[in-house]
């Protein structure tokens, strides 16, 4: 029976990115065609919605192009690398509440926010070793920005999810502090949501701050349209997938909506309270009707955060490569070191028993 | 022994000898990367989680993107990298390197203070609570000076590499 619950909880997580990331495709041309005033694509099947399958099968049948003087295992170890992270990342996210005596998630990690922090910055070696390997110079420019911004915005990509550990501590000094994702998500169900603040409405100012950071920081990460310096194609062609055709264009392509997919539950499960909707949802209420609802409200939050990260890509354009790095550097990491010291201050002050 | 250690540190003593003996530097990078994983899995099955985390974190997510961001920077041709060392230079270098290995396991091995445990005291050692609790109450000041020591060589690192300012003026 654990077996079954096992393989059924890893059938949702992985149905939560595959059948996701698809939508994600159609919905990025789509809200584009929206905004740009444009009909979009609306051939394939009723208004064009079958679209991302005709889409992958013309990629499936492409001829893979693996050109002279590129280094072979990298070149097709590359896309692997960056396809394989953001599903692993998966598997620690808690995508609901309990049924019985099952939490819905993988597996209940104790270290799940140091966890995702670590896969997250193992996925870019997909894109700097593919852009290496590619052997050519706008490509290799390409990586070489893909990991520059990497290390610029993980620093306040870390603190920010610090900041979620202090405030799922604040409101009880008897609960210690915890890095569990799904102990994160039960003290924002029982004390309300840390965008809000968490516990305090001292903590407003700070929520909003981390979470604002928080997403531009995922965007900067994923290599998002306002930030996607890797790729840029008015400077490097096409960034370090330049030389990739086909299928390893392919999952360059969909491991960008599966990370998102990964960042905007991340986002969900640490500000916007995961699966927990005041009046909808009860943590104490382990039925399997509970347990569905759950599901529904994060999924529904999910695709709220991504219709916003569409949106904003087909609204901002692109930054200046300096302005990206004085950005990360000089705004974002004060403000969130900033931003933690008024948190602690708070946690000390307000709320000594 | 649990089969899990084996298996991953033998993955990781394989990629560390693939990473001495590559040619290339970035292959060199990879096996490294290789190799700081596995040793991350063996932290795991030694009931040590937020170690292997910060191992993942700091070396994988920081280190060698640095390190690779370098070497790809550079981007050495094989003719740029030179020629390999004379067997008479490696020789010695090999039996220093084995017998400096050979008394530091002896040194372990003969210490049964340091052996492994069979397995962990309790269920949460190595959790992040436990090593927060000790870092903060039992190991306090050590902790502190190493954070002002990380600070002191921020600052050198900066003074290192900031130009002089007339010079940035003169070329602006």
């Amino acid at each position: 029976m654990t077996w079954l619950w096992f393989f059924a909880k890893i059938g949702v997580a992985l149905g939560i990115i595959f059948s996701l990331g698809p939508v994600c495709i159609m919905g990025d041309r789509k809200i584009s065609a929206w905004i740009q005033g444009r009909v979009g694509p609306n051939r394939v099947g009723p208004w064009g919605t079958f679209q991302p399958i005709a889409d992958i099968l013309k990629l499936m049948m492409k001829e893979v192009i693996v050109p002279d003087g590129v280094d072979k295992v990298l070149f097709l170890g590359g896309p692997l690398i960056v396809f394989i992270a953001p599903v692993f990342g998966y598997c620690v996210i808690p995508f609901g509440n309990q049924i019985g005596e099952e939490k819905l998630q993988v597996v209940n990690l104790d270290i799940g926010l140091l966890f995702i922090m670590s896969v997250l910055s193992v996925g870019v070696y997909g894109i700097t070793l593919g852009g290496w390997a590619s052997n050519n110079k706008f490509s290799l420019m390409g990586s070489l920005r893909a990991s520059a911004q990497l290390i610029s915005y993980e620093l306040t990509f870390g603190l920010t999810m610090l900041l979620v550990v202090m405030m799922s501590a604040s409101a009880d000094p008897l609960k210690s502090a915890s890095v569990d994702l799904s102990k994160i998500v039960l003290h924002q169900a029982e004390y309300g949501w840390n965008i809000f603040g968490g516990a305090t409405w001292w903590g407003l100012p700070s929520g909003l701050i981390g979470f604002v950071l928080l997403f531009t920081c995922a965007m900067a990460e994923n290599n998002r349209l306002p930030f996607d310096m890797a790729e840029c194609e008015a400077e490097l062609v096409g960034g370090y997938h330049t030389e990739y055709s086909g299928m390893g264009f392919a999952m360059y392509m969909f491991s960008e909506y599966c990370s998102m997919i990964l960042s905007a539950s991340l986002i969900v499960t640490l500000f916007l309270g995961g699966w927990s909707f005041p009046y909808l949802t009860d943590p104490a209420d382990h039925s399997f009707l509970a347990g569905v609802i759950s599901i529904g409200v994060f999924f529904t939050k999910i695709c709220i955060i991504l219709f916003l990260y569409i949106q904003l890509r087909w609204t901002l354009p692109r930054f200046r490569y300096d302005q990206v790095m004085s950005l990360g550097w000089k705004t974002f990491l004060p403000l969130a070191l900033v931003n933690i010291g008024y948190m602690a201050v708070i946690g000390v002050f307000l709320e000594k028993p | 022994m649990d089969p899990i250690f084996l298996i991953a540190s033998a993955v990781a003593l394989a990629s560390a000898v693939n990473m001495v003996t590559q040619r290339n530097p970035v292959y060199s990078a990879v096996f490294l990367l290789v190799g700081f994983l596995a040793v991350a899995v063996t932290f795991l099955s030694l009931s040590a989680p937020f170690l292997a985390a910060i191992h993942v974190v700091v070396y994988t997510g920081a280190i060698m993107v640095l390190f690779l961001f370098v070497i790809m920077l550079l981007n050495l041709k094989p003719e740029e990298l030179g020629a390999e060392y004379p067997i008479e230079t490696r020789a010695p270098i090999a039996v220093l390197c084995a017998a400096m290995f050979g008394m530091m396991s002896w040194a372990i091995l003969s210490d049964p203070s340091l052996a492994i445990p069979a397995k962990a005291p309790n269920a949460t050692w190595g959790s992040v609570e436990e090593v927060g609790l000790l870092l903060f109450n039992v190991y306090a000041l050590p902790f502190e000076l190493i954070s002002l020591l990380i600070i002191v060589a921020m600052f050198g690192a900066l003074v290192l590499a900031k130009k002089r300012l007339s010079n940035v003026e003169a070329t602006s």
